[in-house]
């Protein structure tokens, strides 16, 4: 058998190229483990620390809900392209501790402060105690928006922190509001499912996607 | 009335009564606030 020094050298893996390895957890050939193969796909699987989870392309629902899975020790979600199907619609948010069965909804279980400024004016809008964290408001046909959420401790046992960041502007794009705000959910328990949603009317294009970062 | 869907980790279902129940809700809440918006606008 060649030594490995004498192999022909690859610069880049395909998925399906195989790897060679020796599973320590199997004596069957040797006290040391036994040889075996690995395809890329799977190491690079093993290797992500930033891995995209879920894409959900909105075209007329009424949320757009995503189970966590375990794992990841934070979740963000790039949300781009979202509009909802009439304008003055704000963009809500909220998390679930039972895989999205419920979604916390009681006055009280969140709190959230957002710092935004706009073409025309600039506000803070906060809430210590409310049904969902506001990411985006709109009183006049603010629609077309965009958001990057982040979950930061979604397993921890005390209140789960989110920071957010979103983009939003009027029909005709001549006004124009960028927000920045924090939120927590309000409960010693970990989340496991987040729903996005507008305060009426549906979402109709809009791409939101999952990344979990471990 | 059309039926109403959210969407789940990419796949579209249809909300149940209780959910439809609820967004109906929030229209109407919606609704209220905008009517609030407007009338200190006037």
């Amino acid at each position: 058998m060649p030594k490995l020094s004498d192999k022909t050298a690859l610069t880049t893996l395909a998925d399906g190229d195989l790897i060679h390895t020796v599973d320590v957890s199997d004596t069957t050939s040797s006290a040391a483990g036994t040889s075996k193969k690995i395809v890329a796909s799977d190491v690079k699987t093993y290797m992500a620390d930033y891995e995209l989870i879920e894409t959900a392309t909105a075209s007329t629902d009424t949320s757009i809900d995503f189970v966590l899975p375990s794992g990841y020790t934070s979740f963000q979600v790039i949300a781009s392209g979202i509009q909802t199907t009439t304008g003055s619609t704000s963009l809500y948010f909220r998390t679930s501790s039972d895989g999205g069965s419920t979604f916390d909804s009681t006055t009280g279980d969140y709190s959230y402060t957002n710092f935004r400024v706009g073409t025309t004016t600039t506000a803070i809008y906060e809430s210590a105690t409310n049904t969902f964290i506001e990411l985006t408001r709109s009183s006049l046909s603010y629609r077309h928006t965009s958001i990057i959420l982040e979950i930061t401790n979604p397993t921890d046992s005390n209140y789960t922190d989110i920071l957010f960041r979103a983009k939003w502007s009027s029909d005709g794009l001549e006004s124009l509001q960028v927000g920045n705000g924090s939120g927590v959910r309000r409960a010693s328990a970990a989340i496991n499912a987040i729903r996005f949603y507008p305060s009426s009317s549906t979402f109709a294009t809009g791409t939101f996607k999952l990344y979990g970062i471990k | 009335m059309e039926k109403l869907y959210k969407k789940v980790n990419g796949v579209r279902i249809e909300l149940t009564a209780k959910e439809v129940e609820e967004y109906i809700q929030r229209q109407i809440e919606a609704a209220k606030l905008a009517a609030e918006e407007e009338s200190k606008t006037e």
